[in-house]
């Protein structure tokens, strides 16, 4: 029976995926392939190429010190700034800025991070095999990366609408797959697992609201939570690590998240055992 | 059930009058949008093709209003092109982003109260000779509902109230909005005792240039999961009526009677092959 491992979107909380992962690991619980979207693909193609959970928090903390990544935080603004006439100017500029550009941010600071942890390695030299999942905005279907560069293929699994550009890539037009499978869960069936572990961060659609913006925002975010369920649904074993206090966009807050998903997987593992046990007969 | 997004939900006029005239029955008729509104008037008695005419003054007054600030904001050939074809460009780009960005919405209601009584003058619920349940989503329990006996006016004002475009309705205490922008058709809440379901579906088309900027990204992206989750949920309809026809039709308020005289002779030929 092949066990795959499937690591769901959720920028930050992303961290949470390293903790689960240390938790199959010490419990004797063999992956033999993983994928992930966004975030999740980063963690996950980072463990199917090193297998080395300290490696990866060494390199989060590499990246942290080397790149940028408090520039996220533009996005709080509104619920923080408290002078109306800076928060309407600075609305409108954000508002200038995505109507004339395809993103607020370029790739520039992500594809460095993302070097730093792949630097020229490619899907065929995981030791697991591993795929990034992203959306295609010409077909409207989710596109299964899993060959050339990691640092490539897992770039459009990233690039959040908006806020990144989409990645052109033969003749698709590439973003973070979290669009359609925020847990890819069938994609990984279809690659061949027969036993499906899903980790799921979910984000919770926060009360009150403030403008028109947000309300759009909250039925999107009413539709992921929809098409993820779905998907989760459809998981042998589905874990959701719920970090509440956790600021989605706080990269460098890693520590915690990392052992909530640590202790959130090891309080899971008797059930998940349980379910493997009765797959294998 | 009925329901089409924007303009195109104009199309249940055609299905309705179809409908009176092979003089189907109807039990019940779920409704989202502005397909609520033609299902009310419907259920009240009216001749649904009587409604066409409104439904053009309705949205010329809205659609020219929200034109005129996109004006304002210099639209150019491109981006009015892409708004009078994508509904969820046309509220993003048009209406609120920019210099209407954190207001909660761009048109208020004062002016569709006045509207909808020229039609529904001080009718309830309870007057309906047919029930009709429109869908909505319940910001304070984060889902998609039904409202089925609460006051009529506003039950209708929820289903249309688009996020951005129009203040969200207080029904009850808790604060509505309309259901199409998370599924186009009202699916999620179907009742087992409400069978056989018929779905009047319009198909959905993709624009033919991929999205450029950071809004037309954002615009697609909302109609990329919404049609995953109809063609998704459409799995639980007994029979789903498909308007080929109209598909092809701009989000225009010039096309209506176009949009309604097709939908109409659609529906005919549906009916007569069964």
């Amino acid at each position: 029976m092949r066990v795959g491992l499937s690591l769901g979107g959720g920028g930050a909380h992303g961290y949470a995926h390293i903790g689960a992962i240390r938790a199959l690991e010490e419990a004797g619980i063999k992956v033999d392939l993983i994928n992930g979207t966004s975030i999740g693909a980063v963690i996950g193609g980072a463990y199917a190429l090193y297998s080395d959970l300290d490696k990866i928090v060494r390199l989060v903390e590499e990246i942290i010190a080397a790149v940028s990544v408090r520039y996220f935080n533009i996005f709080r603004f509104s619920g923080q700034m408290s002078q109306p006439v800076i928060r309407n100017w600075l609305a409108g500029a954000v508002g200038n800025v995505v109507n004339l550009r395809r993103s607020l941010l370029t790739h520039r600071s992500t594809l460095r991070a993302l070097e730093m942890i792949f630097g020229d390695q490619e899907f065929r030299d995981t030791q697991i095999p591993f795929s990034a999942i992203a959306t295609d905005l010409v077909t409207w279907k989710t596109v299964v990366i899993k060959e050339g560069r990691l640092t490539d293929g897992v770039l459009p699994s990233i690039s959040i609408p908006g806020v990144f550009p989409p990645v052109a890539r033969r003749g698709q037009l590439l973003v973070d797959g979290g669009v359609l499978a925020n847990v890819p869960v069938s994609e990984l069936r279809q690659e061949g697992a027969d036993f499906v572990i899903a980790i799921r961060l979910p984000w919770r659609i926060e009360e009150g609201y403030q403008n028109g913006f947000d309300l759009l925002n909250r039925v999107e975010l009413m539709k992921q939570n929809t098409l993820e369920q779905w998907q989760v649904d459809d998981a042998d074993f589905a874990l959701a690590i719920d970090l509440p206090a956790f600021d989605i966009l706080k990269f460098d807050e890693y520590k915690n998240t990392v052992a909530l998903g640590y202790k959130t997987t090891k309080k899971a593992l008797p059930r998940l055992k349980m379910r493997l046990g009765k797959r294998n007969g | 059930m009925l329901g089409g997004i924007g303009a195109k939900g104009a199309a249940s006029i055609g299905v309705l009058q179809s409908m009176r005239e092979h003089k189907i029955k109807v039990k019940r008729i779920v409704a989202s949008g502005i397909s609520s509104i033609a299902s009310a008037h419907f259920a009240l008695g009216g001749e649904p093709k009587s409604l066409t005419e409104y439904f053009v003054r309705f949205f010329a007054k809205y659609q020219q209003e929200l034109w005129g600030l996109a004006q304002l904001e210099g639209f150019r050939a491109r981006q009015t092109s892409r708004a009078l074809s994508n509904f969820s460009y046309f509220i993003r780009g048009v209406s609120f982003f920019r210099g209407n960005f954190a207001k909660i919405s761009t048109l208020s209601w004062e002016s569709v109260d006045e509207d909808l009584k020229e039609v529904f003058g001080n009718a309830k619920s309870a007057d309906l000779k047919l029930p009709v349940v429109i869908s909505v989503i319940d910001l304070s329990l984060k889902k998609e509902v039904l409202l089925g006996n609460e006051d009529l006016v506003e039950s209708l004002k929820a289903g249309i109230a688009f996020p951005g475009l129009f203040p969200p309705v207080s029904i009850g205490g808790h604060d509505m909005i309309s259901s199409t922008l998370y599924c186009e058709l009202p699916l999620t809440n179907l009742k087992k005792v409400w069978r056989p379901v018929v779905v009047v579906d319009v198909p959905n088309l993709r624009d033919a240039d991929p999205p450029l900027s950071a809004i037309e990204i954002l615009a697609e992206i909302d109609q990329i999961r919404r049609v995953a989750i109809k063609m998704k949920l459409l799995g639980n309809a007994d029979r789903v009526f498909n308007l080929e026809s109209i598909k092809h039709l701009r989000e225009d308020y010039g096309q209506i009677p176009r949009l309604v005289s097709l939908a109409y002779s659609n529906t005919n030929k549906l009916l007569d092959s069964l």
